[in-house]
């Protein structure tokens, strides 16, 4: 929940042709491509609003888009973008805050795509802010199983975290539900287990998850230094073996 | 504790063998001699090690480094991850079989045989071991000679120890990822965390040592390369003892008594078969979800309340819904009146792909149409539920359409059109179908006693029948199951009969008069292992086919008692391979209707076949008594017994077609359908000229016809049909020990 999604370079990168050229071709074949312009972009024609000035070029375009105009076509999704995380950040970072373009490529939004392209892409698309939770999650069993093995019965982002809705589920009892979607046995001490086990973007005051953090890299270092020792003693142990052998026998010839 | 593979104990019996030890006395040269190093068990145990051990890596792996080019290569193998999850689970819990089969034999050999767990023989770890490995060592580095072995090397125990505590350790880690709801509850949840960091380091620990290491040192070693034969034949010449095992050499000329036990004598061959008896399932029957007064709270209900709903927030969803409309609304005859002119309903797939609201499920905006009763007659049951099998619908029932037993109206009738019994409600002109979801209550019988009460016009016996259970598997496509007293009374003293036949014969003499429990037991292993790993497998392969299959031993005594004997056996050996085919089919197959016709009973090939080996069996019946009647050759001795058996086996085929008789009376198909039942069908029409109320005798008859098949299952183990299954045994033995 760190860096302002504006900021972060590597999302322009990411994404195909995000400029202001629009591909007709892309365009229409994509989900919103038999939508006429003016049914989103409807601001740009009404009396009083310029259109944007081409200077402006090189920054985001929700910055221009009116996200709102999304809830006409899509309801659902917006009352419970309100309800989340990113709408709240609209508050604090004003037109900084993640909106319906950040995550979604409208003008090229493919339809009738599986779950696994969903999954492997939305990895992807929340990994661009959220670099260390990306890295943690795809050291996770979930992450191993669903977006790098294409196991669609595993979790991706927005089966915990809402979609939509993307909430923090620093909260055990929250993160108790979400858990629950899958692990319908799953009681209170389930959501103690560390999904995002990594350091990279977490605040001081989280003492509880930094402790938990602690005990699992002494565990990882204890057990990496049982597995290298073990094994280089008995590597050598079989090399020095076979070094004697051969010299014996080379010995004897 | 630990590991006493003290070898399969063989003591001396004969003079040759004290001249074979006062020979090796004096000569003290090693050549020819063989010793036991595993025993059989230990053997058993490692090669089911490697298979799931290989097993657990190959499926393990590429969650570990799903990165990994091979990765999504290697998981596809497996059927994907879930696959590569199930069969990593398989191995695993067969993994915890074998560790706890180990523990028990370790306590076994502590507390009553009595076993030490230290000394020469043992696993456990000692000082001279580390001496060991620092002298080896110092002999790699050409300042010592290469150090003297005992039995086990400090290599071979640390192997043993790895594989122990890596059990332990990825055992238990593993565990708790596999149940982490049951784990949580009493454990923090930081535990998985952990848990999966022990499980992986461990994991490649494990495999890191295997393959490399244990391989080397076990296998691939000059003096050793390129197999170890000892852990899969379980013995180790006197040559390779000198060279590997010096001191357990030195040690067994010290103790004649122990070299003795532990030299591999040559024995007669015996062999005992384990039969295990496969858990077959009984094929899945109509799913029973619901209670009564959730489907009956309203008619008109949602579909999606009872069915799984497809989540139209997700592509697929929106996907399977579309086509399940599709599927009756994507055809140009579907059509609705109003006013008496026909509409159609018809929705060009193509067109609708091409506008807005293709991706949009159709019951987004139709809202109300998933409902009960949609409006439409179409939909069948058998399009989303499977068949029933024998175990929960007997032949009789397949002439009975879903709704006349799951619908909870009361009454029913025999449609004069088709013979099949409907429900009586009729709609418009058309009888009630299920999708009206009025679903009866299964809790009691009253379903039931819809037809089957006395006094009723549809043929119907007047009591409700058990199903076909594990008994008349022998002649029937009957299901696993024991629900009767009869069946489960005389599956009980067949399973004691056999049970005391067999310890009986264990008290005998088993290789040697000393042997103990669990001597013998070895012994036996040991020789099974030696048979199945070895070429004799194939003889005994080819004594299955002739010898037991086709009697070939009596084929060459007489031909006319080879063909009697034959006309009984091959027809109830067949009838038992066609129910067990069909009972596989519909157990693997539960959804066919192909598999559901091969059940029934009435279809003309299996009603053909089945009638016409039945009447074999009956031929030779006759034939057997009628041959003990009139030539009483000498080798018909057991007379009265004989009878006793040829009467029961006669009786059963004989109500067996009387019941078949009643059962096409008294459900009255067809007369094309009931052809092919050249035995049961005139029987019937027999039957049908007595005015006697068939449906009150029906019962009646199946019972006897149960019951003496239950005597038979019964006697079987305590008379002389028991050769029916100790021939064949004692066959494949003698086979297996190279008699001719």
């Amino acid at each position: 929940m760190g860096a302002s999604c504006s900021r972060s370079p590597s999302l322009m990168e990411n994404l195909p042709r995000r400029s202001w050229m629009i591909d007709m071709e892309q365009f229409l074949s994509s989900s919103h491509g038999r939508i006429a312009c003016s049914e989103c972009h409807s601001n740009i024609e009404e009396k009083g609003v310029k259109h944007p000035d081409p200077k402006l070029l090189g920054r985001t375009s929700t910055l221009l888009f009116d996200y709102k105009k999304c809830e006409k076509c899509h309801p659902q999704e917006y009352q419970r973008y309100l309800k989340g995380a990113h709408a709240k950040a609209l508050v604090e970072w004003k037109k900084n805050a993640p909106t319906c373009g950040n995550c979604h490529v409208t003008h090229y939004v493919l339809s009738g795509q599986s779950r696994v392209e969903l999954g492997v892409w939305m990895t992807e698309m929340c990994g661009t802010c959220h670099p260390g939770e990306k890295r943690s999650y795809l050291e996770n069993y979930h992450g191993k199983s669903a977006a790098l093995l294409g196991y669609e019965a595993s979790a991706y982002c927005t089966d915990c975290h809402g979609a939509h809705t993307c909430l923090s589920l620093k909260k055990k009892e929250v993160a108790l539900e979400a858990c629950q979607k899958c692990h319908s046995n799953a009681k209170i001490r389930f959501a103690e287990f560390v999904i995002h086990a990594s350091a990279e973007g977490i605040k001081k005051e989280d003492v509880e998850k930094l402790e938990k953090l602690k005990v699992i890299k002494w565990v990882e270092i204890g057990f990496g230094i049982l597995v290298v020792a073990v094994l280089a003693f008995f590597y050598g142990h079989t090399l020095f073996w076979i070094l004697r052998k051969a010299h014996e026998r080379l010995r004897r010839d | 504790m630990v590991i006493p593979c003290s070898g399969y104990s063989g003591r001396p019996t004969s003079g040759l063998e004290g001249i074979e030890v006062m020979a090796a006395k004096e000569t003290q040269v090693p050549h020819g001699e063989v010793f036991w190093r595993f025993n059989v068990f230990h053997r058993f145990i490692h090669l089911v090690m490697m298979v799931t051990f290989i097993g657990l890596a190959l499926t393990g792996l590429p969650l570990k480094y799903p990165h990994a080019f091979w990765a999504k290569g290697l998981v596809s193998l497996w059927g994907g991850v879930k696959g590569a999850g199930i069969l990593h689970r398989w191995c695993a819990g067969i993994t915890f079989g074998y560790f706890f089969l180990h523990l028990l034999w370790v306590a076994y050999y502590r507390f009553v045989l009595k076993g030490s767990l230290f000394g020469p023989n043992s696993l456990i770890p000692s000082w001279r071991d580390l001496q060991d490995l620092y002298q080896h060592i110092l002999y790699f580095l050409k300042k010592a000679p290469a150090p003297q072995f005992g039995r086990f090397t400090y290599w071979e125990k640390f192997d043993y120890w790895a594989v122990f505590w890596g059990i332990a350790f990825i055992g238990g880690s593993g565990l708790v990822l596999w149940f982490p709801e049951f784990f949580s509850r009493f454990l923090p949840g930081i535990l998985f965390n952990i848990a999966y960091t022990i499980h992986s380091d461990e994991a490649l620990l494990a495999m890191g040592f295997v393959f490399i290491v244990h391989l080397y040192n076990a296998h691939l070693r000059a003096g050793v390369f390129p197999l170890d034969r000892s852990i899969f034949s379980g013995k180790i010449d006197a040559k390779e003892m000198t060279d590997r095992h010096p001191l357990e050499w030195e040690d067994l000329n010290q103790h004649p008594e122990k070299k003795e036990k532990r030299r591999v004598r040559k024995d007669l061959l015996m062999l005992f078969l384990i039969l295990a008896v496969g858990g077959l399932t009984a094929s899945p029957s109509f799913s029973r979800g619901l209670t009564d007064e959730e489907i009956m709270e309203t008619e008109k209900k949602l579909c999606w309340k009872c069915h799984r709903q497809p989540n139209l927030n997700s592509n697929e969803g929106i996907a399977v819904s579309i086509l399940l409309c599709m599927d009756c609304h994507g055809k140009k005859d579907v059509e609705k009146k109003v006013d008496g002119k026909p509409v159609s309903l018809f929705i060009d797939e193509k067109e609708y792909a091409k506008t807005v609201h293709r991706r949009i499920a159709c019951i987004r905006c139709h809202d109300g149409i998933a409902t009960s009763p949609h409006r439409t007659t179409r939909i069948e049951c058998a399009s989303c539920h499977g068949y029933h099998g024998e175990g929960t619908a007997h032949d009789p029932h397949r002439r009975v359409n879903c709704e006349a037993c799951h619908h909870e109206s009361k009454e029913v009738m025999k449609d004069p059109k088709t013979g099949r019994i409907v429900l009586k409600m009729v709609k418009d002109g058309v009888p009630m179908k299920m999708t009206s979801h009025r679903l009866a209550d299964f809790g009691n019988k009253k379903t039931c006693e819809k037809c089957h009460f006395t006094d009723n016009s549809l043929g119907a016996p007047i009591r409700v029948l058990p199903a076909k259970s594990l008994i008349c598997i022998g002649c029937h496509s009957s299901s696993v199951t024991l629900n009767d007293p009869v069946s489960i009374v005389s599956l009980l003293l067949f399973i004691i009969g056999i049970g005391a036949t067999f310890v009986f014969w264990f008290q005998g003499t088993v290789g040697d008069p000393s042997f103990s429990g669990h001597e013998k037991l070895s012994y036996i292993g040991e020789k099974a292992w030696q048979v199945i790993f070895s070429k004799r497998i194939f003889t005994l392969l080819k004594v299955f086919v002739l010898d037991i299959l086709l009697l070939r031993r009596i084929l060459k005594e007489s031909v006319s008692r080879w063909t009697i004997h034959s006309l009984i056996y091959i027809p109830f050996f067949l009838r038992f391979f066609i129910g067990l085919i069909f009972l596989l089919l519909s157990s693997v197959f539960p959804m066919s209707p192909q598999v559901a016709l091969l059940l029934d009973k009435n279809d003309p090939f299996v009603a053909f076949i089945y009638d016409l080996l039945g009447l074999c069996i009956i031929i030779g019946i006759g034939g057997a008594i009628m041959r003990r009647i009139h030539d009483k050759p000498q080798k018909v001795v057991t007379g009265g017994q004989d009878y006793v058996v040829l009467g029961l086996i006669g009786a059963i085929l004989l109500t067996g077609f009387w019941a078949e008789g009643m059962r096409i009376l008294l459900t009255g198909i067809p007369v094309s359908d009931a052809l092919a039942s050249f035995m049961g069908y005139p029987i019937s029409l027999l039957l049908g000229l007595f005015s006697i109320r068939w449906e009150v005798v029906y019962p009646y008859g199946w019972y006897i016809h149960a019951i003496l098949t239950g005597v038979l299952v019964a006697y079987l183990p305590f008379s002389k049909m028991f050769h029916i299954l100790v021939s064949p045994l004692v066959l494949l033995i003698k086979a297996a020990g190279g008699e001719k």
